[in-house]
């Protein structure tokens, strides 16, 4: 009787476990995004995306045979959480490979353990000390604020500004934003003639805007994520402010143009290419990459793609070419082969990645566009 | 709470060499890193928790901004180990006394607030600290960076983690020993009568203003060593670890806890660090399973969880 029982149990086992071993290739991928608290507006479409672009991946067969295996956990953009969660990937999930976290915060927090650990972490950090100076087991896809900030600053010059009223928020964002504009401002020669500041959760930022109207700045440049733009540009719009107004990619999202309304019009957004595809060229390299993912976005989740959804698509393509490029799952491998070259059209450029840049992009990449709000729309304009 | 009680000292000292000796042991047994990253991190919350269990279940004044104290240690280990270049034993010192001379300040003008008043006041004060570090950033470093790559702890051939755990057991202990003797001494009955009626403690003869002060500089103390260990542990961090989040959670520890016994606040600790993670399969209902865990805990052990479960496994153990 009890061998009896014993030879059905081996059975019931074998026929649950043998089938998962037939299919053993498979690659398990973690991901780290803040899908709840603070940094919500990242990390909510951000997980979307991946769980989207997983099923993408395994429904074409895999990376290179390898089905992929993803495991996510939601960091509430808390950098002490997330670390734990990081250890619980490499640990218990045994993961090749960590995808996050979606804030600057929480990628700092962890990118001793990563390189302790040894496992490859590509965060969706936006600030450049989190890959410079570049440490073995750690990248990122989003663009630097140095990009953007050339990119802005670089454009403005050649409308003929001379001098810019600066308007950040007091955040990390707004924080790390200021210091590169200011640095790179001094170096490009642009003159800085105010520079104000204001909380996230501010709802009127009126003296700001005066304060820069009379410093004479040839135009204002507002550094923080929604909704501190749409309130500002409102607020312009109201004490008749007649510069031009640029803002960083924070703000670029359909929500800049539904929430400010007319006071949006004539103002410019240095964006990622995935706010307007429509609207960029059809020799443009990153088109075909965009269009797609912001179409196959828009059919499952039936709202409008935001420019973050690039940094997990990035994040995979950039597995999956080290994947092709080794053969291997292997976490040291897989880290040795991004460092090695890898180069791809993304939503976010055309990324190289080599030893000395663990981000891929550089001001050659052509990772930002410069949208133009005309008519409730954003439009590309050179 | 009886007065009659004999003192519990011994007891007290059994039960700490018990939980020394459990963790030193887990110290060796458990390899996973996830899993001592929880354990560890549980550790650190538990001196804090310890400290806040003081003040809040032995002199029953609510504190809903012990977050602050917490950064204060944090900032104080860093500014000591990056700017000054002192040894870490210093470095912790100065985590433990710093914060421990801010609380006594602080305490006289805000202990003059008590109930709900007392709670808000402290919330402003955990509040305003977040503020005040996510914009000095000269010394903080803001929100980004904030403080990045504090010296790896790595000493004698051992790994940081394994550092900073045995680190953490001495001063969980030292926290525990700290709280066990003065809970079991002259000053602790004081303050257990405070907590009753403070007009009778005065009665009695009591400097309840001077009281209060002490034992909240106490509290505030642990807080920085807790805080000063987070900083130690985690090597990179900025204020956002340090927000109004983090006291509310403090707080959460001692209640799930234990309200009368600094055991409880150990128990709290490690409840309210390894439940997150064990909801992680909940995903979207996550917060919403936690606050009804939370307010069950409060509706049906309001002496905290982890005193009400004792008491039924004694009382179940007694009857039968």
């Amino acid at each position: 009787m009890v061998i009896r029982r014993a030879l059905l149990a081996a059975g019931l086992i074998a026929t649950v476990i043998l089938p998962a071993n037939a299919e053993d290739k498979e690659i398990r991928i973690g991901a780290l995004m803040a899908a709840s608290g603070p940094a919500a507006f990242l990390g909510a479409s951000q997980k979307n995306v991946f769980e989207l672009l997983v099923e993408q991946i395994n429904a074409r067969g895999g990376m290179s045979g390898y089905k992929v295996k993803p495991f996510f956990y939601d960091t509430e953009g808390n950098g002490t959480l997330a670390a734990q969660q990081f250890r619980r990937l490499a640990d218990s999930d045994n993961v090749s490979v960590v995808i996050g976290p979606s804030t600057t915060g929480e990628s700092l927090a962890i990118r001793s353990v990563a390189n302790e650990m040894k496992v490859p972490l590509i965060s969706m950090a936006g600030a450049e000390t989190v890959v410079v100076p570049p440490t073995p087991f750690v990248f990122k896809t989003p663009p630097t604020d140095r990009i953007v900030a050339e990119h802005l600053l670089d454009f403005m010059k050649s409308k003929g500004i001379h001098s810019i009223g600066l308007l950040s928020s007091n955040d990390g964002y707004g924080q790390a934003g200021a210091s590169v504009v200011k640095e790179v401002a001094s170096k490009t020669g642009m003159k800085i003639v105010a520079a104000e500041e204001f909380g996230p959760r501010d709802t009127d930022m009126t003296p700001q805007v005066l304060k820069i109207r009379s410093s004479g700045a040839d135009a204002l440049l507002i550094w923080s994520v929604n909704p501190g733009p749409t309130i500002i540009l409102k607020n312009a719009a109201a004490v008749g402010f007649n510069k031009p107004i640029y803002n960083s990619y924070g703000a670029a999202s359909p929500q800049l143009i539904e929430q400010a309304g007319a006071a949006a019009e004539n103002s410019f957004v240095s964006s990622m290419r995935l706010l307007a595809p429509e609207s960029l060229p059809a020799d443009d390299p990153m088109r075909a990459v965009v269009s797609k993912l912001a179409e196959d976005y828009k059919t499952k989740y039936k709202s409008d793609a935001t420019t973050f959804i690039g940094h997990p698509a990035d994040a995979l393509r950039l597995v999956e070419e080290a994947v092709k490029k080794t053969g291997s799952i292997d976490r040291a491998k897989l880290a040795e082969a991004m460092a090695d070259g890898i180069s791809f059209p993304g939503a976010n450029g055309i990324f190289k990645f080599t030893a000395d840049n663990h981000n891929g992009l550089d001001a050659s990449s052509q990772s930002m566009v410069m949208l133009k709000i005309q008519n409730g729309k954003f439009v590309v304009v050179k | 709470m009886t007065l009659h009680k004999t003192s519990r000292l011994r007891r007290d000292w059994q039960i700490l060499a018990l939980v020394a000796a459990l963790l030193a042991l887990v110290e060796f047994c458990v390899s996973s890193q996830f899993h001592r990253s929880v354990i560890i991190l549980s550790m650190i919350h538990s001196v804090a928790a310890v400290g806040l269990t003081l003040l809040v279940g032995y002199a029953g004044q609510v504190s809903l901004g012990h977050g602050a104290f917490v950064g204060i240690g944090a900032y104080t280990v860093a500014f000591c180990l990056q700017r000054l270049g002192l040894p870490v034993v210093f470095a912790l010192a100065a985590a433990v006394v710093l914060p421990g001379i801010l609380g006594f300040l602080i305490a006289r003008p805000i202990l003059r607030l008590s109930g709900h008043n007392l709670a808000l006041g402290t919330l402003a004060l955990g509040a305003v600290f977040y503020v005040v570090a996510a914009q000095v950033r000269d010394v903080t470093g803001g929100l980004d960076p904030g403080i990045v790559d504090l010296p790896s702890m790595a000493f004698a051939g051992l790994a940081h983690e394994r550092v900073v755990f045995w680190l953490s057991i001495f001063a969980l202990c030292l926290a525990a020993a700290i709280a066990a003797s003065i809970v079991d001494g002259r000053f602790g009955r004081g303050l257990m009568i405070l907590r009753s009626s403070e007009l009778v403690a005065e009665c009695i003869g009591m400097n309840t203003a001077r009281a209060k002060s002490m034992i909240f500089a106490v509290s505030a103390s642990l807080a920085g060593l807790s805080g000063g260990l987070l900083a130690l542990y985690l090597r990179s961090f900025n204020a956002s670890a340090f927000g109004v989040g983090l006291s509310i959670e403090l707080l959460m520890m001692v209640i799930v806890g234990s309200l009368s016994t600094i055991w409880g606040a150990m128990f709290g600790s490690f409840a309210i660090i390894v439940l997150p993670n064990l909801l992680e399969g909940f995903d979207q209902a996550k917060q919403v399973v936690y606050g009804v865990a939370m307010i069950l805990i409060m509706l049906f052990a309001p002496n905290g969880l982890g005193e009400t479960l004792f008491r039924v496994f004694t009382f179940r153990r007694k009857s039968a």
